[in-house]
């Protein structure tokens, strides 16, 4: 118990840090993430703030959200953010208090803060430390607002005195007597001496500013434990562990060698603020007047206590901490920021008490493979159970199959996930991006409760990013333009999601000025993406495919905003790795859709089983549109190609075995696929049937692969491969 | 000395040889579902208990002349970086360790292989034993050639 606790602070010595960084490791994605929710509700609670419509409650959040912020990065040793979220927590301390302080001006000083605490999570996500992200100029601008905010102010005196206090606290520990030694102890002290090792008090204070002193102290305790036993200490062990500490600690120690190098090593310890060592003896009052109670004050200890002076052969301390030790003072007494500390580091230690588990999207993807196992192995018995003629196989299988359902069911939604996880960031994210483009912004955003598997969101990020950066940028019109225009003065950016059928949609749609269809023609075909003749018979739909080709931009100006280079093929390329489909919808000066289209869940699939010359394919349900017998009737040619004439409309037709495998075959069946606008009929010789299918990867080997999304087992046992139909409509509607 | 344990195979009267932590299993011959529009080495994907493996054919790999699977045809399954697939081998002879400070540096073409897949040579009796260096043999240069081979093959 203890050991994990201090294991969970940093080792600040060289010894110490390969441990450390192994086991950090372990709590560091908890970490991150438990901070990005903080950092969250900072920011969204910021915002309310801003519009003037935070509560009493929303502050006394956000100083919570801050104080476990800081807990957080202190314990694991990431000072700056420890330091800015220190500062946070003074300013959201004041503005809890008195919530009417709040102005525009301190919002921007608050999103600064908070904008450099993401910069810091992210830089420790991607390479597990600090450097390169300085916060300086938040921590002043932190502090200068906490002056101000706590001006003329009680509080502010109060505060004044409280950090008078405790310095004085750490003062009067001098004097202050140290706590009486147990006969257990004394006994192990004694034993210890007998076989010549040093024996002593280590006392410990800390810095008055130490953000974490009970894991400085488990930290330090462990470096004591490295060079001896630790006999007692005070406070003891549990209330260390609860975090019920004061700046000073006392630890009584039996060294297996010389205690100065640990004593010194201990004072250039951050947040220390001084050591002492007192070698420690049983002497005679010890062993009459206290020795036989347990309980005794620490006023009758301090008479237990042996001058350091006398030394009894054990080495003192040169110079060091200790040589400092000796003037004076006189103190009072000051229990309260002592009380604070230790009730907030109590807070920040204690387990959530909410009923949900945080579990490593890891194990979910084992679970999930070792279900398309099972379902695999369903589907054969189904196919064994209906070739052999038993009834009661029959009837198992049948149950087999319901119960494998119903976990599949199960197993999945434990993946799903509200897309408010993925939105809830995007206020934030407009209103700067108001602020930087100077226009007026309203984001609208509905079916936050719309759930997404987990991949999906955390893939999603980016890419909405980016077609919100668009739509802000490039969508929406200059506030004089829209007024010109007859339009409000603010934009408004809809972000929606809904599920429906097999799929869940989010839109990304603006009321701008809509895509100018003749401009992208231009540019294609300047470019020299189309040629004049074709670019000018192409409709709307297809013109606007334009934009989706690598580093087509149609801004007359690079904007930061939207960025250089990363286009929406980016955009594209991302929602299609995920068998998504983006599509455009425009009109005119009444704005732009971008439509993405994701499967519900990922490795599951309802496909068509199709076998052409010997070879079987998976064509994915949700492209499919319809199945018609190849005839004389619908089958012509047009220009020396095969189409199929569906009531009157013209369908490219791709021959499957001829154009991926070079044979020479007619198919009796034509698969209608759609895509967007574009259709295609695909030969093929036989329909095997409509299956349930789990998409497994053709492996990195194979990862290269450009026809194929995947493979699924069969319930043979055979393999169908697995049709990208993007890339099969692409492929087929080039020749 | 530091001793070796390698499998030994035969591909086209050659006897080759690859470390045994490299091989997660031997299988019997089994059906393929060739992947269209790859490199003609490349046979396509097996159903090995659940998981999808691609499977090359060594023969191929290293410009042998292709061989009907007999009796004796094996699919060495190999693991190696970030790569599981399975190579199909004449067959599968023996397991043998092999000390290191005894392997040579490889000549610049043995048996028809290029040096830069070979680890090294290592004399076994009266014959010589090669050693494959499957990083080069499964190597991203694969990867390239493909996607030069698909190119070629869209135009």
């Amino acid at each position: 118990m203890t050991r994990r606790a201090v294991r969970r602070t940093p080792g600040d010595t060289e010894s110490d840090k390969e441990v450390h960084d192994v086991e950090n490791l372990q709590y560091l994605q908890a970490f991150l993430d438990e901070s990005d929710e903080n950092l969250q509700t900072l920011n969204e609670l910021c915002l309310r703030v801003e519009r003037g419509e935070a509560q009493d409650a929303d502050f006394a959040a956000m100083f919570r959200a801050a104080h476990t912020l800081k807990g957080m990065s202190a314990t694991m040793g990431f000072q700056t953010m420890a330091q800015v979220t220190h500062r946070l927590e003074d300013v959201l301390g004041v503005l809890r208090d008195h919530p009417g302080r709040a102005t525009p001006a301190c919002v921007d000083v608050l999103f600064d803060g908070l904008d450099v605490l993401a910069a810091l999570l992210e830089r420790i996500r991607e390479t597990g430390d600090e450097q390169g992200v300085t916060a300086d100029a938040q921590i002043d601008g932190l502090v200068r607002l906490y002056d101000t905010l706590s001006q003329g102010d009680g509080r502010a005196s109060a505060e004044v005195a409280a950090g008078l206090a405790s310095s004085a606290t750490a003062v009067r520990a001098e004097h202050d007597g140290l706590p009486a030694v147990s006969d257990s102890a004394r006994a192990v002290l004694a034993a210890g001496q007998a076989s010549g090792m040093a024996t002593g008090w280590v006392v410990l204070e800390f810095d008055p500013a130490c953000v974490m002193p009970a894991a400085r102290a488990l930290l330090a305790m462990r470096e004591l434990e490295q060079a001896g036993t630790c006999v007692q200490c005070d406070p003891d062990a549990e209330r260390m562990q609860r975090g019920e500490i004061s700046l000073r600690v006392a630890f009584l120690m039996a060294f297996e060698g010389d205690p100065e190098p640990v004593v010194r090593g201990l004072g250039e310890m951050p947040e220390i603020a001084r050591v002492r060592y007192v070698p420690w003896a049983d002497s005679a009052e010890g062993g009459s007047g206290v020795g036989g109670d347990g309980e005794t004050t620490p006023a009758a200890a301090a008479g237990a206590e042996p001058p350091a002076a006398t030394g009894q052969g054990t080495p003192a301390p040169g110079g060091g901490p200790a040589a400092s030790d000796g003037s004076g003072h006189t103190a009072e007494t000051a229990p309260a920021p002592s009380a604070r500390t230790a009730s907030g580091a109590a807070r920040a230690g204690a387990a959530r008490a909410d009923r949900t588990i945080r579990v490593p999207v890891e194990r979910l993807d084992t679970l999930m493979n070792l279900l398309s196992e099972l379902v695999i192995d369903r589907n054969r018995l189904a196919t064994l159970a209906s070739s052999v003629d038993r009834a009661d196989l029959r009837e198992l299988a049948d149950h087999i199959a319901r119960v494998a359902g119903e976990l599949q069911t199960a197993v999945m939604s434990l993946r799903m996930v509200p897309i408010e996880h993925l939105f809830q960031r995007f206020p934030r994210m407009v209103r700067d991006l108001a602020r930087t483009l100077g226009k007026a912004i309203e984001l609208e955003m509905s079916g936050l409760e719309t759930e997404f598997d987990r991949t999906i969101i955390d893939e999603m990020g980016e890419v909405l990013v980016h077609l919100i950066r668009n739509s802000a940028d490039h969508g929406l019109e200059a506030p004089a333009e829209r007024v010109a225009a007859g339009k409000p003065e603010a934009g408004v950016i809809q972000l929606r999601a809904y599920p429906s059928g097999q799929h869940v949609f989010i839109e990304v749609a603006d009321d701008g000025r809509g895509i100018d269809v003749e401009r992208v023609r231009r540019r294609a075909v300047e470019r020299g993406l189309a040629d004049p003749v074709k670019a000018a018979g192409l409709s709307d739909e297809e013109v606007y495919e334009f934009l989706f080709a690598s580093g087509f931009s149609t801004a007359e100006t690079v904007s930061d905003i939207s960025g250089r280079g990363v286009g929406l093929d980016a955009v594209r390329q991302k929602v299609e790795s995920l068998g998504g489909r983006v599509e455009i919808e425009s009109r005119a000066g009444l704005g732009t859709t971008f439509r993405i289209r994701l499967p519900l869940t990922l490795a599951m699939l309802e496909a068509l089983l199709v076998e052409t010359a010997g070879h079987v394919f998976a064509i994915p349900l949700s492209a499919v549109e319809e199945v018609v017998a190849a005839t004389p009737d619908n089958v012509r040619m047009v220009h020396g190609q095969r189409v199929l004439d569906d009531r009157g409309r013209l369908v490219p037709l791709v021959e499957v075995a001829d154009w991926l495998l070079g044979a020479e075959r007619e198919g009796r069946w034509l698969v209608i696929c759609r895509e967007g606008a574009r259709r295609a009929a695909f030969g093929v010789e036989r329909l095997l049937g409509q299956r349930e299918i789990v998409q497994k990867s053709l492996g990195e080997y194979l990862a290269d692969v450009r026809w194929f999304a995947g493979a699924a087992i069969l319930g043979d046992g055979g393999i169908a491969l697995i049709a990208d139909v993007h890339a099969w409509m692409n492929g087929a509607l080039r020749r | 000395m530091a001793e070796r344990q390698y499998i030994l195979f035969t591909v086209a009267n050659e006897q080759y040889g690859v470390p045994v932590e490299q091989v997660q299993s031997v299988e019997r011959m089994m059906p393929i579902a060739h992947v269209p529009r790859t490199l003609p080495f490349i046979r396509g994907v097996i159903n090995l208990r659940g998981v999808v493996t691609p499977v090359i054919d060594l023969r191929e790999r290293f410009g042998f002349p292709p061989v009907d699977a007999d009796a004796n045809t094996r699919i060495v399954i190999v693991q190696v970086d970030r790569f599981h697939v399975g190579m199909i081998v004449d067959m599968v002879d023996d397991v043998v360790s092999i000390d290191e400070a005894g392997v040579e540096p490889p000549p610049a073409m043995v048996g028809g292989v290029q040096a830069e897949y070979l680890h090294g040579v290592a004399r076994r009796g009266e014959g010589v034993l090669i050693l494959l260096n499957l990083e080069r043999v499964l190597s991203h240069a694969e990867e390239r050639q493909l996607r030069e081979a698909e190119k070629a093959v869209r135009g």
